[in-house]
């Protein structure tokens, strides 16, 4: 290398620094947590909205309890369709109650964000797991670590 | 300029992020936060857009950390997930790059008289106008102080083809900047 390349080189490396030094300082450790945090709130608090939107289109199209019910049959091997009846009206229960629960968990993680949450989140869990027993949020809830 | 020090403690930072650790996020932004702001402010030579970028990237990091291993090293992989989002950056705002350009050439123009400035006008200028991949391997080697393997390492090049950009983009800036050789 040259002894000009090399001066030039160097006041690149001169220049580049001393445009860098009109960069706004970095962002602090904390910020960027907060942010992090904020985003994920945000995040649970949509998943939370979906799933109560969820249960009220469920509500809304599902049609309420009608004059005969209708029936669901299931093959069991040769023995023939055995009649295995569940009502509208039944099936709309099974859906709502998931769909509660389900947006009962999303909430409970919301919570879980707020500092000195852990008593509320515990109460919240304990709801939810015998309110909604059997439930697929609860099951999963139960899976979960406290 | 990595230390074996400061290379250690990335390495604690990286395996404290891939274990889902929040306050790893702050240390990372401690260590890097400025570092990443300077290159990418001369990057895309936009002060909002280099905070914005820059915490996008350390959000990045936080959710990309899951898929690295004990190997991977940080700063490289960290400035290559800065450069993936100055790219994202600069393609969702192609647009503004021509204002960015004259309001260089304005600024150059209007710091004539003044020997001292006008140099980092043009070189403002310059950088501005080197391709992107030029523009890397330049603040890469020469703002951060990257070695030849932690820049190939950074932009998924073979060291060659970084020593040959390198040349290209010193070539390249001094006709730029209009600097007989």
């Amino acid at each position: 290398m040259t002894r000009k390349q090399e001066q030039f080189e160097d006041s690149i490396r001169d220049g580049l620094s001393r445009l860098a030094d009109e960069a706004p300082p970095g962002p602090a450790g904390e910020q960027i947590v907060r942010t992090l945090r904020r985003r994920r709130l945000r995040r649970r608090a949509l998943a939370g909205a979906a799933a109560v939107a969820a249960a009220v289109v469920v509500a809304l199209t599902i049609p309420g309890p009608g004059p005969a019910p209708r029936t669901i049959a299931r093959e069991q091997g040769d023995s023939g369709p055995v009649a295995g009846t569940m009502t509208d009206r039944e099936i709309r229960q099974i859906i709502m109650r998931e769909a509660q629960a389900g947006g009962l968990v999303a909430a409970t993680e919301i919570l879980a964000e707020a500092p000195g949450s852990q008593e509320d989140v515990r109460k919240m869990r304990q709801f939810i797991l015998s309110e909604y027993a059997g439930t697929k949020a609860a099951q999963a809830l139960a899976n979960l670590k406290p | 300029m990595t230390t074996p020090d400061s290379q250690e403690r990335g390495q604690d930072i990286l395996e404290r992020l891939r274990l889902r650790d929040a306050n790893a996020l702050a240390s990372l932004t401690e260590l890097y936060g400025s570092d990443l702001t300077r290159a990418c402010y001369v990057y895309l030579a936009d002060a909002h857009a280099a905070e914005d970028v820059c915490q996008e990237t350390l959000l990045a990091a936080w959710k990309a950390a899951g898929r690295t291993n004990g190997r991977t090293p940080l700063r490289p992989w960290l400035f290559a997930i800065l450069f993936n989002q100055c790219r994202k950056h600069r393609r969702s705002l192609w647009r503004r790059e021509r204002r960015e350009l004259d309001a260089a050439q304005r600024r150059a123009e209007s710091a004539e008289g003044h020997e001292d400035a006008e140099r980092l006008e043009t070189l403002r200028h310059a950088v501005a106008r080197l391709d992107e991949a030029l523009r890397a391997v330049v603040i890469l080697r020469y703002e951060q102080g990257f070695s030849i393997a932690d820049t190939a390492e950074t932009l998924g090049l073979p060291e060659g083809t970084v020593k040959s950009r390198t040349s290209a983009a010193i070539e390249r800036l001094r006709t730029l900047m209009r600097i007989p050789e």
